[in-house]
């Protein structure tokens, strides 16, 4: 009986080490936002990165430069980490939508357009 | 025992496993709307518990979903990576003040929300993250005799903090309570400031051992109900709704089914089969069916879900429990470290009981122990059966003095 009761008391203590450590451990191999820098190599200008909702009625604004063709934008941090719907204001069109998925912690993403005139969304 | 242990280890391993793959996310509407069954729980446990009203209660309990994949979240914008979090405690204590008299006192304390990163003390608080914690005291006094209790308390809702995607939320709800009980029959009340919000008529009939009535017999396979109006508003307009709950032991108190119907719109909401090992309620092996409604898209489903409960351990996977005070999480397995405790007389058992737990009394016999019972000893160090003025004696349950030897040596123990 008394072992069992020790062994039931290190198990606890065990659990509650885990505990209240979890979010500290969760955060060396997971980052909860996004450092994201875009990378122009489109020839037209860039003047902003937005999420927008899937309804599209509602957006927040991300990156917050223009960035003229061949150059990079600053780094700015938000907490986005998972499947967003980003926009793109240029001057190539009005608007173009892409559906990206953040993994989080320090990203790059180039764009770009290919040979039909597609533009072209990567993380580099 | 290593047989033991590699059953941990595979259980421990297999929701990393398998949870990036089946991960369904969790609605900001139903993140927001938490708090209401979040206090519901808490009052439900608490009328549980003052059915007896004279012992002693703890619960303690932490849902661990270790990857940020395993419930995201569903908001206007897309799937957000994060962690829901519940943790839990709860402690009633009885003290006697005169025979067959007891004061209660009661505190309930939750704490759950969503976040970007999990956390045990201190959360993130990202911009999509949603905390908040509910506070349930009470003060009861229970009359065995006559077989009453009156309990009343307050609750309070706190929201620590309301991301950008979340509806917004009052940050302070006071909130107080009431629960009378007749025997087997209960009533409980809940007000917001003078507003009425809930009523609660439970009637548990089925007998238990645990409070002096039989562990066997025909009066075990009595029911036990409970109908709870919710007064609550949705979008500007009253939505009151009758949630019934039906309890039935099927057999020997170690086989139940539950079923929790909705009057007057909803219809069934879910079913369970529930298999106890032990009528102590330590193990739990559940089999349940939720239908689950999803109002935007006009449709619902039933989806059948398991669960088993060890001491401190609880696993679950598309269980009604999980659905239901999770934020509707499914689709991934959900553990919970948990840990409770009722303890009435010197009976010990699990939440909501039927019997007490056998506890294995292990005898151990020493060499060179004469072969006779002494469980009196005189202290005066006097051989026995020796005449003179009259040793003093004590008589102590649970402590047993052992003679070793010819000499009569009077050190227990040595």
């Amino acid at each position: 009986m008394r072992k069992s009761v020790r062994n039931l008391l290190v198990v606890a203590a065990m659990l509650a080490c885990c505990s209240v450590l979890s979010g500290c451990l969760s955060h060396w191999f997971v980052d909860s936002s996004t450092r994201l820098q875009v990378e122009n190599r489109t020839e037209y200008t860039i003047y902003g990165i937005d999420i927008v909702s899937e309804d599209g009625t509602e957006f927040r604004p991300w990156i917050l430069d223009t960035i003229p063709p061949g150059t990079r934008s600053r780094v700015y941090e938000e907490d986005w980490v998972g499947t967003f719907r980003v926009r793109v204001n240029w001057t190539h069109e009005d608007t173009s939508f892409v559906e990206l998925d953040f993994e989080g912690g320090s990203q790059y993403l180039v764009i770009s357009i290919d040979d039909d005139g597609q533009a072209l969304f990567e993380f580099k | 025992m290593r047989f033991s242990r590699s059953l941990k280890i595979a259980l421990l391993s297999i929701p990393l496993a398998v949870a990036p793959a089946l991960a369904d996310a969790v609605d900001v509407e139903t993140v927001a709307s938490g708090g209401f069954w979040m206090r519901d729980n808490q009052l439900h446990d608490i009328g549980d518990l003052l059915l007896f009203g004279t012992g002693s209660f703890f619960d303690i309990g932490f849902n661990y979903t270790p990857l940020p994949t395993q419930i995201p979240l569903r908001s206007a914008f897309g799937e957000h990576e994060g962690f829901a979090t519940r943790h839990h405690v709860g402690f009633l204590s009885s003290y006697p003040v005169k025979e067959n008299r007891y004061l209660n006192a009661l505190v309930w304390f939750e704490r759950s929300g969503w976040d970007s990163e999990d956390y045990f003390f201190f959360p993130q608080y990202s911009d999509f993250g949603l905390v908040r914690s509910v506070t349930t005291w009470g003060l009861g006094y229970t009359d065995v005799k006559r077989g009453y209790s009156v309990a009343a308390g307050m609750q309070h809702q706190n929201v620590e903090f309301v991301g950008d995607v979340f509806p917004a939320e009052n940050d302070s709800l006071l909130y107080s309570w009431a629960n009378l009980r007749y025997g087997r029959i209960s009533a409980q009340v809940q007000f917001h400031r003078t507003d009425f919000r809930l009523l609660r008529l439970s009637f548990d009939l089925e007998d238990r051992a645990v409070f002096g009535g039989a562990s066997s017999g025909i009066r075990t396979y009595l029911p036990n109900i409970d109908a709870t109006l919710y007064k609550r508003r949705l979008d500007g307009s009253d939505e009151d709704f009758i949630r019934v709950n039906w309890e039935q032991n099927l057999y020997g108190q170690r086989l139940y089914a539950e079923v929790t119907y909705d009057f007057p719109d909803d219809g069934f909401h879910s079913a369970a089969l529930k298999f106890y090992p032990d009528p102590s309620r330590f193990f739990a092996f559940e089999v349940t069916c939720l239908r689950r409604r999803v109002m935007a898209d006009n449709w619902d489903d039933l989806m059948l879900g398991w669960a088993v409960e060890m001491p401190i351990l609880r696993v679950g996977y598309n269980a009604a429990n999980e659905y239901d005070h999770l934020f509707h999480a499914k689709g991934t397995w959900i553990l919970e470290f948990h840990f409770n405790l009722e303890s009435l007389n010197d009976m010990l058992f699990a939440k909501n009981g039927r019997q007490a737990i056998e506890l294995e009394t292990t005898q151990i016999k020493r060499k060179n122990t004469p072969n006779k019972p002494a469980e009196t000893t005189p202290l005066t160090g006097a051989a026995e059966g020796s005449s003179g003025t009259a040793s003093k004696t004590i008589t102590a349950k649970g402590i047993r003095y052992e003679k070793s030897g010819q000499t009569s040596n009077t050190q227990g123990g040595k």
